[in-house]
């Protein structure tokens, strides 16, 4: 097992150095030259000529990548050409706001879409699996911002259950914060719970036909200890690595979600970062992005080896 | 066979699909089995020998039914018999040995602990200690090397060979009164086919276990069979003491059956004979005899008019030895073997 | 022989639903695309045409839909913003093609280190959520509407190479592409005599789903002013204007979103009835 997770890193580091090049390289082929995009048309040729000595512009490419690496490697994420600020900074206040609203997105849309997956895929062609299957339909063509924009219409404004948008850290008023990040997170989650429901029912659908899965009923176990310890437990492992590549539509949707309830994310930093060519800020955003998606799946791979212990051979 | 049967099965139907698609893979099965018999059945791919044991078993596939006929099993009526009282006796009273133990296990789950389920579904009376006691003593009937080993390993972990004796310790430690096994040894080395055998004919002798023994190998049946069963197109077509079917069949099936394995003890010749042509589709049924046109004693009589009026056989499937116009006698069996 | 038997049994259910889906499907897309072919010549509006009398008027028998915060009339530019939003859809999704599908035949083809080079690149862009992809790329030209065709097209394209080679893969080693190679014939020539039939249903089916995927993005850009840029509508552009007012004109932005939510279910239908049709394996669940 140690051996297994100790592969599952060594893989991540290839695709970490990838994901290096294709940040840095981002900056590189802004069309025309960075400083002056940076600094405007009209500036100043020797102040031109100071920044492009202090961003290393004059030197070869690949010594300007190492060096940029080893600032990133070191948490430098370089100046944010807006505000002049480390980008580093900014980013470490936005991230718990991130962090908060994917879990609790995720955790919505997890609760609503495994049992209605579950359901779906057990009872497969009943009348409950049509329903569910016509409402994933649905779900996967509705915009998220589209249907977050109807929830606070309708329980921020109409209903006046929940505030309609702002942000308050958790460590000042805790129960503002959970108000404050319910609608976010409803909406969130029922953007990706389509995906999600879907992925279960067809594990759970494949899983019902394996052999094991009729051994089991010839066994006489009853119908529940065949879909808990049989079906379930079998589609469980490779169901969290097939959740955990969408986790890319979690962070995208966070990015739409943040910028509709102002909450003050990274995903606010994208659209402010592009409509200002902050290109340090972008960036660090691919970056960052990159990182999670990678970190969240390999500790899904790593789940799966834990429960599954065939995979651990491979 | 005295008294009443374990097993009786009349005139079994399954059916799949509806209207104009519908097929019907069985189509008239009957036999029986007695107490600690072991019965074979044989026949082609595809005629339907799982979807038999499958019925029994009230697990036919989705779209599967019961169509007709009737299945009684130590005197209870198990068509009648609601999906509670058949589940009670599946695992406890009828067990299931699969082809591939390797596939039917649990592939995620410890070989004891798939025992164990099995134990508190079945006997809920017992301590976690006794069942303990029982899975381990269960792998050391199957005959299992290193039982403690296999009881704390994953299936993938065991070989070919003790995976099947694994699933024949969860088949047999409910002390069931009959085994349905199908085709229990397809997917293992020839050496250890035959211990598997052996082993299946040794529980029969412990426990007392009737056995049901799905197979293509005449072999085996002559081998461990008390009684065997041949299926053609969803039909039985022939049943009897194997001794008597198999040197003297009287169905034209059964004795081209017999001419594509090597005679027993002898040199087997140079190319065996093989049945030729395909039976028919489960969709379509042809009147008569199924089996006519693929039959030589069909084509050597004349064609005569019977084989393909009307069926030969008799409608619970039991009554009638050899469902033939014609069955074969000692002569025109020399004359159908050249 | 019972194989036929087996498909007859098993696809008498699904049928019946087939044929209701191809209709609701249809039926969608046909109101849809009568809706922005004709929408603007029967309503007689400009749909750039500001009207400072009739700002935010609600639905009436001259404006249909209402008009937005400059007086423009909704029906006529939520039907010309949808022709913008389907051209930039369907341009992407062929710019994602064009790469994509040389490529996903050739690597799977080829195999070797070529395949694993071009599949380590496409890793990578699963690493990156998609809508970011398309974001870095608006950030690089600037927001427009080329830039969001060419941003969803350059987003798009490792999915579908992936698709397309594990596909390739799948039918590479069958016996007929040796029987051809075996014969002589040059990779070209399997490749579009036997790969490319074999492949046909897949990169139909995906091509729609694609398109789906591609108008949700495309107003996904649009909703954070990074999509066709003002005055132009698009329906992305429409949201994004929309947002200056929702609460206190909530109409605009909730009869914004309809269309968008109804061309995609259609297009996801229609790809499940062609999944249906063409390929009836990847149809199993
Ligand atoms: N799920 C199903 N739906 C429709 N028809 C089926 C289904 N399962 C089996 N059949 C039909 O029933 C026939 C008999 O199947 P069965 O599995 O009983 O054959 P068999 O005698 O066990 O063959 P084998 O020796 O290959 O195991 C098949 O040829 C097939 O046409
Ligand atoms: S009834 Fe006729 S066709 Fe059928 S097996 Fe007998 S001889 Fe052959
Ligand atoms: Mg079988």
């Amino acid at each position: 097992m140690v051996q297994y997770i100790a592969r599952r890193l060594l893989l991540a580091i290839p695709l970490l150095f990838g994901l290096s090049i294709l940040a840095f390289a981002y900056v590189r082929v802004i069309p025309g030259d960075p400083v002056t995009a940076m600094l405007g048309v009209n500036s100043d040729p020797e102040l031109v000529a100071r920044l492009r000595d202090q961003l290393g512009l004059n030197e070869p490419w690949y010594q300007q990548y190492t060096s940029w690496l080893g600032n990133v490697v070191t948490g430098d994420l370089g100046l944010s050409y807006r505000s002049r600020m480390p980008v580093s900074d900014i980013l470490i206040d936005r991230i718990p706001a991130t962090l908060e609203l994917a879990l609790g997105g995720l955790l919505v849309g997890l609760l609503i879409a495994i049992p209605a997956g579950l359901y779906a895929g057990f009872r497969r062609g009943g009348r409950a699996d049509n329903v569910i299957t016509g409402a994933t339909l649905v779900g996967l063509a509705t915009p998220g911002f589209w249907l977050g924009t109807l929830l606070m219409l309708l329980l921020a404004l109409q209903l006046g259950w929940l505030p309609s948008q702002g942000y308050v850290p958790f460590d000042v008023d805790p129960v503002q914060n959970l108000r404050l990040l319910v609608l976010p997170s409803l909406t969130l989650g029922l953007a990706i719970a389509p995906y999600l429901a879907r992925l279960t029912r067809t594990a759970v659908v494949e899983t019902g036909g394996e052999p094991s899965v009729s051994y089991a009923r010839a066994q006489g176990l009853p119908e529940g200890t065949v879909a808990r310890t049989v079906v379930l437990r079998i589609s469980l492992p490779s169901l969290i690595v097939a959740i955990a590549l969408t986790v890319g539509f979690l962070l995208a949707g966070s990015i739409i979600v943040e910028e509709l309830f102002n909450w003050p994310g990274m995903g606010r930093l994208v659209a402010a970062g592009v409509s200002e060519r902050d290109y340090p800020m972008i960036q660090a955003l691919m970056l960052i992005y990159g990182v999670i998606f990678i970190v969240v799946n390999v500790i899904a791979e790593v789940l799966q080896g834990l429960l599954d212990p065939r995979v651990r051979l491979t | 066979m005295t008294g009443q049967p374990l097993l009786s099965v009349r005139d079994l139907a399954v059916e799949f699909g509806h209207g104009a698609a519908t097929s019907r893979p069985v189509d008239g099965v009957g036999f029986e089995v007695g107490e600690r018999e072991i019965v074979g059945i044989v026949g082609e791919s595809g005629c339907g020998k799982s979807l038999t044991l499958l019925a029994l078993l009230g697990l036919l596939p989705a779209g599967g039914r019961v169509a007709a006929g009737s299945i009684t099993f130590g005197g209870k009526d198990l068509l009648g018999a609601g999906p509670s009282v058949l589940r009670s006796l599946r695992g406890r009273q009828v067990a299931l040995i699969p082809s591939d133990a390797g596939a039917a296990l649990n592939p995620v789950a410890r070989v004891g602990r798939q025992l164990r389920l099995s134990l508190r579904t079945h006997q809920p009376q017992l301590t976690g200690q006794q069942r303990r006691g029982r899975a381990l003593d269960a792998l050391r009937r199957a005959r299992l090397p290193r039982p403690e080993q296999a009881l704390a390993a994953y299936p993938h972990e065991l070989s070919g060979g003790m995976q099947q004796r694994s699933a024949i310790a969860l088949g047999l430690q409910n002390e069931p009164r009959l085994l349905l096994a199908d085709e229990p040894t397809t997917a293992l080395d020839v050496s250890i086919q035959a211990e598997i055998l052996k082993l299946l004919v040794h529980l029969r002798d412990e426990l007392g276990s009737a056995i049901v023994f799905v197979t293509h190998d005449i072999s085996t049946v002559r081998e461990i069979c008390d009684r065997v069963v041949v299926m053609y197109a969803g039909q039985v077509v022939e049943q009897g003491g194997v001794d008597e079917v198999l040197t003297s069949p009287r169905h034209p099936y059964t004795a081209a059956l017999l001419g594509s394995i090597p005679p027993l003890g002898g040199v087997p010749p140079e190319q065996l004979e093989t049945v030729t042509g395909m039976p028919p589709d489960p969709g379509a049924w042809p009147g008569g005899c199924r089996f006519q046109a693929r039959c030589r004693r069909h084509l050597s009589l004349g064609e005569p008019e019977e084989c393909t009026s009307t069926w030969p056989g008799s409608a619970d499937g039991i009554s009638v030895q050899a469902a033939c116009h014609f069955p074969l006698d000692a002569s025109s069996l020399e004359e159908v073997r050249r | 022989m019972s194989a036929v038997a087996v498909a007859a049994a098993t696809t008498a259910g699904p049928r019946v639903k087939r044929g209701w889906k191809i209709w609701v499907g249809g039926a969608l897309l046909g109101i849809l695309a009568l809706f922005m072919l004709v929408g603007p010549l029967i309503s007689g509006y400009d749909p750039n045409a500001t009207d400072l009398e009739a700002r935010f008027a609600g639905p009436s028998a001259q404006h249909w839909l209402g008009t937005d915060d400059l007086g423009r009339d909704l029906f006529t530019r939520m039907a010309v913003g949808g022709r913008m939003t389907m051209l930039i859809a369907l341009g992407a999704v062929a710019l994602a093609s064009a790469i994509a599908i040389p490529l996903g035949l050739l690597t799977g083809y080829l195999g070797g280190w070529v395949d694993l080079a071009v599949m380590r690149v496409v890793d990578l862009f699963f690493a990156i959520p998609t809508l970011l992809v398309a974001i870095g790329i608006v950030g690089l030209f600037g927001p427009s509407f080329s830039t969001t065709l060419l941003a969803l097209g350059l987003a798009f394209w490792p999915f579908y190479a992936r698709l397309v080679r594990s596909a390739v893969v799948g039918v590479r080693d069958l016996a007929y592409t040796d029987a051809a190679r075996v014969i002589g014939a040059g990779p070209w020539r399997i490749i579009r005599k036997e790969i490319v039939p074999a492949l046909l249903p897949l990169l139909i089916v995906q091509t729609t789903v694609l398109l789906g995927f591609a108008v949700l993005d495309e107003a996904g850009l649009g909703f954070l002013g990074l999509g066709v840029q003002p005055p132009d509508p698009s329906w992305g552009a429409l949201l994004a204007q929309s947002r200056g007012f929702v609460l206190s004109h909530p109409w605009i932005g909730v009869i914004a979103g309809v269309p968008i939510l109804l061309v995609v279910l259609g297009i996801n239908i229609m790809a499940d009835v062609l999944r249906d049709r063409l390929d009836p394996q990847g149809a199993s669940t």
